[in-house]
């Protein structure tokens, strides 16, 4: 009895090539126009040092948070989402010290 | 089941690197390289023996599924060290029933010819693309007039297409960490699901974002991540930062959903042998250990550390990073020696079905990251 068919693989040039090539394929774009992004913790309109958008991850109702956020937009849009909307926070997955497959 | 000798191709490490396996004479991990795959040698089965395991992984998988239920319906979640936090995430896969895709059992197949569970790594299993792939080419070259016992790929291929209707659009992410061993596994799955129609983007997971205003998670290009699978253990993203944030995204579909962080912990074996008593594929298992002998494992370890092994005959123990988290006990069962070799079946489930094995052996007590993997025969 065969246990599998004798077709096999049509494998991509992806597969040869994984484990060495960066695995990311994602396109990094920079915002288009970062007119309105904070510098050096300033908002845009010289007004008071804008909190980093990490400390607003978790609290939608802080008004602070709210306020900051809009200076750290970035208007470079996704095409058919409503914009402007601020960078997102990273680094939040991926931390665990036994975070491999086995 | 026999260990045999045979004639090495004198090409094979470009044959098995030009089929992703690139670690083959070094290890993914092990901090000293050693033959990965081990060529020139292999294990022959009786059409038999192959019956008898693929029946027993089905009918484990069934019980496994009804251990899920159990913990689910009489809320042992703490047993296994499930914090509060995956509860609803775990009820609400379990009650959706949303797409899953491959689970590997850890068997024991030792002189008394029955298989026995040893674990079940239903979440982030990996030595994928060995069992599939490199095994299969290996059988095709060196024994093509032989089976085998592996219909891993096309199952995998077969299942995205099934699951392709219950995810959200045709695109999928596929995330893991910077790991050269998972990231050729993603890099296979990501080809078995292109060959099924998917579009894939793979991302690491420490670069998965949160969006606030659109509330959702995004990868690099800001594109918001509709369908994630993730060679990342369900144990890992409940203690990572954006670990509260996931019951705010419920139309994210998970490959594997959060259910299977039940099975993926050690946790599950003592309600397997409190549910199924003496099963003949099942070892004793408790939260204590057990008169005459036991083999000691944490909840959530890996590549066999932090094990210890405690017989009249046998004691071993292993060191690791899995110290902090609980432990069960599992009586112990005898592998079976070959040529002084000890063999561990990595027996497949595509979509919830025995789909094939492979094979990881080691002169030691304990399967760790230094044990070969050693393609198969039937017949």
């Amino acid at each position: 009895m065969r246990r599998s068919t004798s077709v096999r693989l049509t494998l991509l040039p992806l597969l040869a090539s994984v484990a060495m090539a960066h695995l990311q394929t994602a396109c990094v774009e920079e915002p288009e126009d970062a007119a309105n992004a904070p510098e050096n913790g300033v908002s845009a309109d010289g007004g008071a040092p804008v909190r980093d958008v990490d400390d607003c991850l978790w609290d939608e109702s802080d008004d602070e948070c709210n306020r900051a956020s809009r200076w750290t937009v970035s208007v470079g849009q996704v095409s058919g989402m409503p914009g402007p909307y601020i960078h997102a926070h990273r680094g939040g997955f991926g931390n665990y010290f036994g975070g491999r497959g086995g | 089941m026999k260990r045999c000798s045979s004639t090495a191709r004198p090409d094979w490490q470009r044959r098995v690197e030009e089929q992703g396996l690139l670690f083959h004479s070094s290890g993914a991990h092990a901090s000293t390289p050693f033959s990965y795959w081990a060529e020139g040698v292999h294990y022959a089965f009786d059409a038999s023996e192959i019956d008898v395991i693929e029946a027993a992984t089905a009918e484990l998988h069934e019980m496994c599924l009804e251990a899920v239920a159990t913990v689910i319906e009489d809320r042992r979640f703490a047993e296994l060290g499930v914090p509060e936090l995956a509860v609803p995430w775990i009820e609400r896969s379990w009650d959706e029933d949303p797409p899953s895709l491959y689970g590997r059992m850890d068997l024991a197949f030792g002189p008394d010819g029955v298989p026995k569970l040893l674990e079940y790594n239903a979440d982030t299993p990996t030595s994928l693309l060995e069992g599939a792939v490199v095994q299969w080419t290996w059988l095709s070259e060196c024994f093509p007039e032989k089976d085998q016992f592996n219909s891993i790929h096309e199952k995998l291929v077969a299942t995205w297409r099934a699951l392709a209707p219950h995810l959200d659009g045709n695109v999928a992410h596929f995330g893991c960490i910077d790991d050269v061993e998972d990231k050729m596994t993603v890099g296979y799955l990501r080809d078995t699901a292109t060959q099924a129609g998917l579009t894939t983007i793979g991302i690491y997971m420490g670069d998965i974002g949160w969006d606030r205003r659109r509330g959702r998670f995004v990868d690099l290009g800001d594109r918001p991540i509709r369908n994630l699978f993730k060679l990342y253990p369900w144990e890992g993203i409940v203690q990572d930062e954006f670990a509260p944030l996931i019951g705010r995204t419920p139309e994210l579909r998970w490959i594997e959903p959060a259910w299977k962080m039940l099975l993926s912990t050690k946790g599950i074996l003592p309600i397997l042998w409190e549910l199924f008593p003496d099963h003949p594929n099942l070892l004793r298992a408790s939260r204590e250990p057990i008169a005459g002998g036991w083999v000691r494992k944490p909840l959530h370890g890996r590549e066999g550390n932090n094990v210890t092994i405690a017989t009249p005959d046998v004691t071993a123990e292993t060191s690791g990073p899995y110290v902090d988290e609980g432990f069960v006990y599992q009586a112990y069962t005898e592998l079976g020696v070959h040529d002084g070799m000890r063999p561990v079946i990595g027996s497949w489930l595509i979509g919830g079905e025995p789909a094939g094995i492979g094979i990881r052996e080691t002169t030691g007590y304990v399967t760790n990251d230094t044990a070969c993997f050693v393609p198969h025969v039937i017949g």
